[in-house]
Order: structure tokens, then sequence, then C-alpha cells
């Protein structure tokens, strides 16, 4: 090991004194900022490892901070929770090895890289064709399409392509425009069919695949994993395509034991609970989501099928035939803020224990 | 800026690890070009022309672009579901160990968790060898071969031979897969060992279709077993890629002289021609061109018992080009030499 890389990695143990006040201060340029946030509020919530947004959401001061994961925590300490996790940064590999365990996939039109194609990729149909070709093949197909970089999170870059008047065109957020698949070139970008949910989740809001995240954590020595925490995720106009909080989606807690929905909540005003979608009426707060149990389970088989699968936050939804679709499997360090809406992670004994035995607390 | 350059590639190169016997102006005569002494000796330097090979250098600090997703040659377990979904033929993975527990058929709808006393009555049940390796790492680094013998699993590495402890991993993902059996033309060249042919393919950008730039059949040795691996003491054959020719091959501690025959078998190795070579480079090619992002990939295959050619694995731009160089540098090929040029690796 370099002198440098030696030097790196011992001052990445310590968790104390002034390295570890640098390394928050370093931290506190990078998070989010809040305009609306007066200083002593930031220097608070800050001093403790929270975000402002987070502290708001939370209910601080009067929720229990200790019982909460704080965000310093996530953005700093928690890469190591699963022994790979490259395994998690990387949708179209991930796609094969859920194909591979028999988990229901959103179908791959195309995967895209510097001017080349492979259409209908994973499959024994797969067919290698110039970008221009992929273009002419989906104006030809007609149909809609969700076109997302292989890499990215949060929802980001990712823009719903539909086949319209002979040519492709673009939606994001409220906006369109015309769409030219050489826009991606540079970025591993994966196209797939838009799926089609179930009835209930559509009746939430029909512009966006509303995803449930479900956390899974598998602790050392235990046979099976666990799911630890859920939200209901809902697309709102603002987040079309995606349903992500960050991008303006809403948020509802769901209990786990039962399948009941808490109120949601949206990023714009965190403490404002939401009982109905502000644009379908739709009834959140109280609701149970239908066949909760089953998708658990169905959620744990796919987690227990890879030992590696210690700490997971499944994006998934019930497709319209019924089946559990899995349309993305985040690492140790995705965000747990959706998770801790309804109480902190830690209040959970096994798995404030699974924190302390990672050595992430 | 010149010569800083010249200094920052000497002493990245003066730190990687194999350099081999030479004198120290000999060394600095070859970290200035960005060679190991030890390659430099493999090349035949100066008698080759050092501007037709790929240096030390550029493959292990100028290379690391080359793929857009690196990760996937890193790990074996996405490699298998990649390669499976592209229908390749691989050996079967068994199980995968993690943290004391254990999922036995991985990667498939039958997947079961199982603890370490249900794994070792699985593989004894299932009779046969196994090879046990690491999801992460390369060089035939922790591969072992597991084998039944008398209602218990040994592993074998080398000639240090143990009961199997599958709690023993701890904190690395590991992946048992069953041992595969190589046709009758690898098994006789050495048949203590499954002999892969390392086949580099390029995919340039803008281009439909990958090539083949170089190729090598491995073969393990009694200094290599379980595995082939050059570094763990196997030998390398260059492989015409036109004809699947192959020419003498080198080992690591002679790297100057060239072995016209197997040192253990004494089985020939020149001039022998790999059986059903067109099949091998067709198949891959086509498992090439299944994932866009396989720009730069050293692909381990070997043919089976039933004649299919089978993948090991896929490496990425941190495969070694060092034995793909042995006969001549893969810049000797202008399609090659463009490839590294349009990537800034050179």
């Amino acid at each position: 090991m370099s002198l440098i890389a030696s030097w790196r990695s011992r001052i990445g143990r310590v968790r104390a004194g002034p390295i570890e006040a640098l390394r928050r201060l370093r931290w506190t340029r990078v998070i989010e900022q809040h305009r609306d946030a007066p200083l002593r509020e930031k220097l608070r919530w800050w001093r403790l490892g929270f975000r402002v947004q987070s502290a708001r959401l939370y209910g601080f001061p009067a929720a229990d901070h200790a019982e909460y994961v704080p965000d310093f925590v996530v953005s700093y300490r928690t890469s190591h929770l699963n022994p790979a996790e490259a395994l998690f940064d990387h949708k179209a590999a991930r796609r094969a090895m859920l194909l591979a365990m028999g988990a229901a996939q959103v179908e791959a039109v195309a995967l895209l890289w510097r001017g080349r194609a492979v259409l209908h990729p994973f499959s024994a149909r797969q067919t290698t064709m110039t970008a221009e070709e992929l273009e002419r093949w989906l104006i030809a197909d007609g149909g809609e399409y969700v076109v997302k970089p292989e890499g990215g999170g949060q929802g980001r870059a990712v823009a719903l392509v539909r086949s319209e008047d002979g040519e492709l065109s673009r939606q994001y957020g409220t906006a369109r425009k015309p769409y030219r698949i050489a826009e991606c070139y540079d970025h591993l970008t994966l196209v797939e069919r838009r799926a089609q949910q179930a009835d209930f989740w559509r009746q939430l809001f029909p512009d966006t695949i509303n995803t449930i995240r479900l956390l899974t954590i598998w602790p050392d020595g235990e046979r099976m994993p666990f799911v630890a925490r859920a939200t209901q995720k809902i697309g709102t106009a603002r987040s079309v395509p995606a349903d992500n909080f960050a991008r303006g989606g809403l948020a509802a807690a769901v209990d786990v034991a039962t399948g009941r929905m808490s109120a949601a909540r949206a990023k714009y005003d965190v403490t404002k609970p939401i009982p109905r979608h502000p644009e379908t009426g739709a009834q959140i707060e109280g609701t149970v989501l239908p066949g909760w149990h089953e998708l658990c389970d169905d959620v744990v088989r796919i987690t227990s099928a890879f030992p590696g699968d210690c700490f997971v936050g499944w994006d998934v939804f019930r497709d319209a035939e019924g089946r559990t679709v899995i349309i993305e499997a985040n690492g140790g360090s995705t965000g747990v803020q959706i998770l801790q809406m309804d109480g902190g992670l830690l209040s959970d004994s096994r798995i404030r224990r699974f924190y302390q035995d990672a050595r992430v607390l | 800026m010149r010569y800083l350059e010249t200094l920052r590639r000497m002493y990245w190169i003066s730190r990687l690890k194999h350099q081999g016997q030479a004198s120290f102006a000999d060394k600095l005569r070859w970290w200035r070009h960005g060679f190991r002494p030890s390659s430099a000796q493999m090349y035949r330097f100066p008698r080759a022309d050092m501007h037709q090979y790929v240096s030390d250098y550029a493959e292990n600090y100028g290379s690391l672009h080359l793929n857009p997703v690196e990760s996937v040659f890193n790990h074996k377990a996405l490699q298998q579901s990649v390669l499976q979904a592209a229908g390749a033929v691989m050996p079967e993975l068994v199980a995968v160990l993690y943290g004391g527990r254990a999922v036995l058929h991985p990667l498939t709808p039958r997947a079961r968790p199982v603890g370490a006393a249900e794994l070792a009555n699985a593989l004894v049940a299932g009779g046969g060898e196994y090879i046990i390796k690491p999801d992460c790492g390369g060089g035939g680094d922790k591969v072992a071969l597991l084998q039944v013998e008398e209602g218990a699993v040994v592993r074998s590495d080398g000639h240090d031979r143990a009961v199997f402890d599958a709690e023993a991993w701890g904190k690395q993902v590991m992946l048992i897969q069953r041992r595969a059996e190589p046709a009758a033309f690898w098994r006789d060249l050495w048949p203590g060992s499954i002999n892969t042919i390392r086949v580099l393919t390029l995919w340039r950008d803008g281009e439909v279709a990958p090539f083949i730039a170089g190729v090598v059949q491995r073969i393990g040795t009694e200094a290599s077993l379980p595995v082939d691996n050059y570094s763990r003491g196997g030998v390398a054959a260059p492989v015409d890629p036109a004809t699947g020719r192959l020419a003498a091959a080198s080992r690591r501690t002679h790297r100057e002289r060239r072995l016209s025959h197997h040192p253990d078998t004494g089985r020939p190795i020149e001039g022998e021609i790999i059986p059903n070579w067109d099949g091998i480079r067709a198949e891959v090619l086509r498992l090439t061109g299944a994932l866009p992002l396989n720009c730069f990939v050293g692909w381990d295959v070997f043919v089976n018992q039933e004649d299919r050619v089978a993948v090991c694995e896929m490496n990425g731009a941190r495969s070694t080009v060092t034995l793909l160089q042995l006969d001549r540098g893969l810049l000797g090929d202008n399609r090659v030499r463009e490839y590294y040029e349009e990537q800034h690796a050179l």
C-alpha cells in the first residue's frame, strides 16, 4: 500500500477530535442548503449529524434524535454495510443478477453506450445495432419507454420517452420536448418499456410507477433476512416520470406488520402531513396496501438468494398481473430519510444491533 | 512537464510487484519507458521494438477508464448473472458463502440459505470436485480445490490439504463452483487444471461489432495446481488468432526461454492447433456483443467435455495484457493501436 493510501486509511478510521470535526464541517458544505433555516437551527442539527430537512421531517426536538440514523453516518460510514457495494451501483448488471434469481423485472428494451446498442439485452433475442437503428426501432414500435442512466440515483436524468408522430418525445416533469437517442452517447443508458402497475397504485397517481421502498437487513450469523422498514412512494405532477421524494414525490410510511400507510409527506413542506393525494384525491392515510404480506415474502425470498445482500433498499411495485416487480436494489449508502418518517430506525433493537455490529454508530 | 511525467511513471512502475531480477541500471532503463524489467525480459527487449508493446504503466494506470462499468469484471457473481442471461455455458455455481452463512444454488429460482453443516452435507451429497474462489479477486489468489473424501469435504491448495470449514471465510464473499472438465486436447496438455484460453476482445466506439486483439493458451503445471495462472507457475503459449496455432510457451521462472513442450507432461505445445478454433472465436465475439459495455475484456474460456465453449470468467481493463504480448506487441496491430489512441490510454 502506498504511503498516501496508508495515511488515508488511518485518517478514515479516526472518529473523534479535530479530524472528525473537519470531516463534519466538510459534510455541511456538501449537503442540501436550506435558505429558510436560521443558522442557529442549522448548527443545532448539523452538530448531531442531521440535515435541517431531516430534523424537521423527524419532528425534532420532540422526537428523540438518538433513535435516528444521522445523515452524516449515511454519507460517510455505511458504504461497507454490504461486502460488495458495487453490486448496487449499476442497474443493468444487477438486473441480470435478479433475473437469474427468478425475480420479475420491467422489460429491458435496450442498453446503449457510445453509439451502439444491444436490443433486448439479457435475453435470447439480443441483437447489436447502432444508436440510430435503435431510434428507428423505438419509433416503429410505438411504445412508451423509461430511459435512465445505468448508474444514477434519486430519479436523476430519468426520462419518459414516447413514440409520437414518427419521432420520439421526452417528458421530464411537466415539460415535453423532442428526444434523440444520441443525447445519451456518453452515458451507459438503459431503455425500459414503461410498466403497468396494479389498479390500487394506479389510482394513487396514474402517471408514475408508485414504488415501495423496502429495507431488508440480514445480520451476520442469522439464517434469514427480515424486512426492517417500508415506505410507499407516490408520484406527483412535479416528479413525473419518477416517484422520488427528492424530485417532488410523496412518501408515506408503511407499517411492516400490517401494510397500513401513514399520512404522506412531501419535500417542499416536510412537517405537513398529507392524508390524501393533492392531485388525485386518493386516500393515503390509513389505507392498507393490498397483498402486503405476499409482497414482503417475495422480497425476502429474493434477498435470501445472495448472502452478500446484508442491507438493501429495494424499490418494488405490484404490476397489473399481480407480480412483485423489482425496479432496483440500493445498497448501504442509500438514503434512509424516508424510512424514518414514522420513527427512527434505531428504536428497533434488531436494527440498532445490526448498525452496532457493523461499527457504523 | 515531460520530465515530470517520466519521473511519475518511474515511481509508479517501481512500486509494481513482480519486477524480476535486474541490475539497478536496467531497472532505470525500463522504468523510464514504463516497463517492468520482468516484462522487458519477457518481450526480449531491446531485440523487439518496444513501441509496439503496451507498457505496464499504460496497462496499470492508463487503462482503468476503458470499460464504463468496471465492477462487472471485478465481481464474479455479477459476471455469472450477465453471462447466464447471454446464454453462455459456465461451470455450475453451487453455493455462495458470506459471513458464516451460505446460499445453495444461488442466482437461480432454487436459491436457499443454509448453515455451514448443511452446505457441507450438500457438497458431499453432490459428490465430485469443486473450486472455491473469491467473488472479487484475480491471479488465482485464494482459489482452492474442494474434494469429497470419505464423507468429508477436503480443501486442497497446491499440496496443502485441510478439512473445509465454511465458517472460516467470514467477511469475504466466496463462490463454490462445480469443477469443470476440459475436452481431451486440453486434458492431454496437463490434466491437473482446466487450461483456459485468454482471449482479449476490444470494441471501438461507434462500431457495431467487437474484434479479437490477442489470444494466449494458459496451461497448468505441478507448481500452479489447481489453477493454470501464469502468476502461480503455469505456462502460457501465444495463439495465432487467425489459425489457432500455438507458439512456444513462456514460464514466469524463465521469462526469456521458450518451451516447445510442457515442462511436466512433455506434451508438444509449439505448432499444435486448437480444435474448433473458429467456433471458439465466434462464441467469444457473440458473448462480447451481448453487452455494449464490453469494451475491453479478457475472456478466460475453455472447451468442456461436451465440446461446448464455456466461460470461466471475464476480466476487465485490469486484465493483464503482458501474456498477450509474448510473441509480438499488441500495438503492432493497427486496429489495436487506434483503439488505445482513441481512448487516450497510451
